[in-house]
């Protein structure tokens, strides 16, 4: 828990302001347990926030672009699926695959890791249109084809079956607070600060003894590792999979998430999945015109915010600390 | 059977040649990379048909028409989007994003224009395949690989022997020293985006007879062009035709030999390998 706290803040007030939340987050199901339309959503949410965690230290950190994250996302639901519905505990299961996903991404890493921009562009969406046409077209009696796989079996806890969209709440929520947790540590480590240094310069970097391959092939396994988990997540709380979820637009959506709440920041993919989740649910009621809109949307945040939210704020914030007449030393730190 | 699948494989090859181009005359002309080339593709098989079935004017009028709307459309889209963010800061990334968002408007723009089913465009080179021996020849086939030779020749007399074409390759060169003697920097790289709009949407033209036009067809074709452009050696215009000719035959022979679900996973496979083993193409240009 300490760490936790350690992870949200730095300042009591900040401090404060974290624990309330995470107490709403954990009181809300108690309080609400009727919607289960809004616990489908806000377990969504919590599974965005940790594909997209993983995802920024890739590309907010280490300064790698995918598009493809699908791809891991379905890596980690198809297998999490298959073996569960094998027989194996839900909960090693869903580890399982995630470890499956990692170990893909490693593979995938060392051709990628000499790669940059435009040319790791095309070969991420390269690498999730394969994965999604081999869920479609590979071996129909695991994948299902088209028809995917239904009837997952629901996550068994120490006996506790987490059948209920509340109850399944409680589980993402802990995982969540567990790789918003594994994510602070991995980016304030010595390995986390080699990929900020690769990401801004890579020959200085490398001129300071630093393996280049080793640390981006690290990020990739780390981010497939997240997408993996969310993926099975995914699989579990729906408990219906099939390839259209794991389309060329889910990773670029991955990629909006990111970029609208900010990359490289703490807060950004909370943020970036908080509000991609919600402006989804608002345009719904404009039916065809819902993606016309989001498109739009995308181009107006590049055109306002280039930052991301998390960016824009921060900039903000350092803007508004300037302005403000001196201040007496203790309270001026505390600020910071 | 393998005569006949290099025919086909050839005249695919040619559109993802010609999209290909697309993307390394923008990249060797701003160092950037646009998503929107395959709605560009759409949008401009979706104007030729309006203008030639809607209107009734003549085909070939009507595709000039069409392919003069899509290079003022690139033209606007470099002016109006691509150069202002370039000078409120924004990186190569956001560049990538913001034509993902545009691509996204495009797509549901042209849905809700002209609804999601597929159009019919009629071929204007008859139906009745040419019998070469055990070969047969669509004439849209035919049309597509000579258009397409056209095409590729009119861009390098383009490139090679007019005054804006060797400012374009200047501009790409050192657009500051481009600047200083005189060349209108901006002008050329507005240019480069407009051509890459026009052949984008010729390519879109001659493909719609074949599958027709629906607001989807681009998509993949865009990944695919992109893809042949970095086989051959991106910002290298001829590396992005034996790029698309390479990948068009390959995926064409993966689909006849194998199958045909096969046929996407195989060329991206083999995309992925060739990247690995020689990341900077056919025609060997740095990758980065």
């Amino acid at each position: 828990m300490n760490q936790i706290m350690k992870t949200l803040s730095q300042t009591k007030v900040q401090r404060l302001i974290a624990l309330v939340l995470i107490a709403l987050a954990a009181a809300y199901p108690v309080l609400f347990s009727g919607s289960t339309y809004i616990h489908l959503i806000l377990c969504t949410l919590g599974i965005y926030i940790i594909v997209n965690t993983g995802f920024d230290i890739l590309f907010g950190y280490s300064g790698q672009i995918s598009l493809g994250q699908a791809g891991f996302y379905a890596i980690g639901a198809y297998f999490s699926a298959i073996l569960s519905k094998a027989g194996v505990p839900v909960v090693l299961a869903m580890l399982l695959a995630a470890a499956i996903a990692a170990l893909v991404g490693y593979v995938l890493a060392i051709p990628c890791s000499k790669l940059v921009h435009h040319f790791l562009a095309i070969v991420t969406i390269g690498f999730g249109e394969i994965v999604r046409l081999l869920a479609l077209n590979g071996p129909t009696k695991l994948t299902g084809g088209a028809n995917g796989i239904g009837a997952i079996p629901a996550v068994n806890l120490f006996g506790f079956k987490l059948t209920s969209k509340a109850s399944y709440l409680y589980f993402v929520l802990a995982l969540v607070l567990v790789f918003l947790v594994i994510k602070s540590r991995i980016v304030d480590s010595r390995v986390g600060r080699a990929m900020q240094a690769i990401k801004c310069n890579p020959d200085a970097s490398e001129a300071f003894g630093m393996k280049l391959s080793r640390y981006k092939s690290m990020a990739f396994t780390i981010a497939a590792f997240y997408a993996g988990v969310g993926g099975a997540l995914y699989a579990h709380l729906v408990r219906f999979i099939s390839p259209e979820s794991f389309s060329a637009d889910q990773s670029s959506m991955f990629l909006v998430m990111i970029l609208v709440g900010g990359m490289g920041t703490f807060c950004g993919p909370l943020i970036g999945s908080l509000l991609i989740i919600v402006v989804t649910e608002f345009l719904q009621q404009f039916g065809t015109y819902q993606m016309l809109i989001y498109g739009a949307l995308i181009i107006f945040v590049l055109f306002f915010m280039p930052n991301g939210i998390a960016g824009t704020l921060r900039n903000k914030y350092y803007h508004l600390l300037n302005k403000l007449p001196a201040r007496p030393k203790k309270n001026a730190q505390e600020a910071k | 059977m393998f005569l006949q699948l290099l025919v086909g494989g050839v005249a695919v090859g040619c559109i993802y040649a010609l999209i290909g181009l697309g993307y390394s005359l923008i990249y060797s002309a701003s160092g950037l990379m646009s998503f929107v080339q395959g709605e560009i593709f759409m949008l401009g098989a979706y104007v030729a048909f309006t203008i030639y079935v809607g209107l009734g004017i003549p085909f070939l009028l009507a595709v000039l028409i069409a392919i003069g709307i899509m290079f003022a459309f690139g033209m606007l889209l470099e002016r109006s989007m691509i150069s202002p963010l370039l000078r409120r800061g924004s990186q190569q990334i956001h560049i990538v994003l913001a034509t993902i968002g545009l691509s996204i408007f495009l797509k549901n723009f042209a849905m809700i224009i002209w609804g999601s089913d597929v159009k019919n465009f009629p071929s204007s080179f008859g139906e009745s395949p040419l019998k070469m021996g055990p070969v047969s020849i669509s004439p849209q086939q035919i049309a597509i690989v000579v258009v397409t030779l056209a095409c590729m020749v009119l861009l390098h007399l383009f490139m090679s022997k007019t005054k804006m074409g060797t400012s374009l390759r200047a501009a790409a060169q050192d657009p500051m020293a481009a600047g200083v003697v005189g060349i209108n920097v901006p002008l050329t790289v507005g240019m480069a985006w407009a051509l890459a709009a026009a052949l984008s949407a010729v390519a879109g033209i001659l493909l719609a007879p074949i599958y027709g036009v629906y607001p989807k067809m681009g998509a993949i074709l865009s990944t695919k062009g992109f893809a042949a452009a970095v086989l051959g050696g991106y910002g290298n215009m001829y590396g992005a035709i034996i790029g698309g000719l390479i990948f068009g035959v390959v995926e064409t022979m993966a689909a006849g030999y194998l199958s045909s679900s096969f046929k996407d996973i195989i060329s991206f496979g083999v995309l992925i390998i060739v990247l690995f083993v020689m990341p900077n193409g056919i025609l060997k240009v740095k990758a980065d």
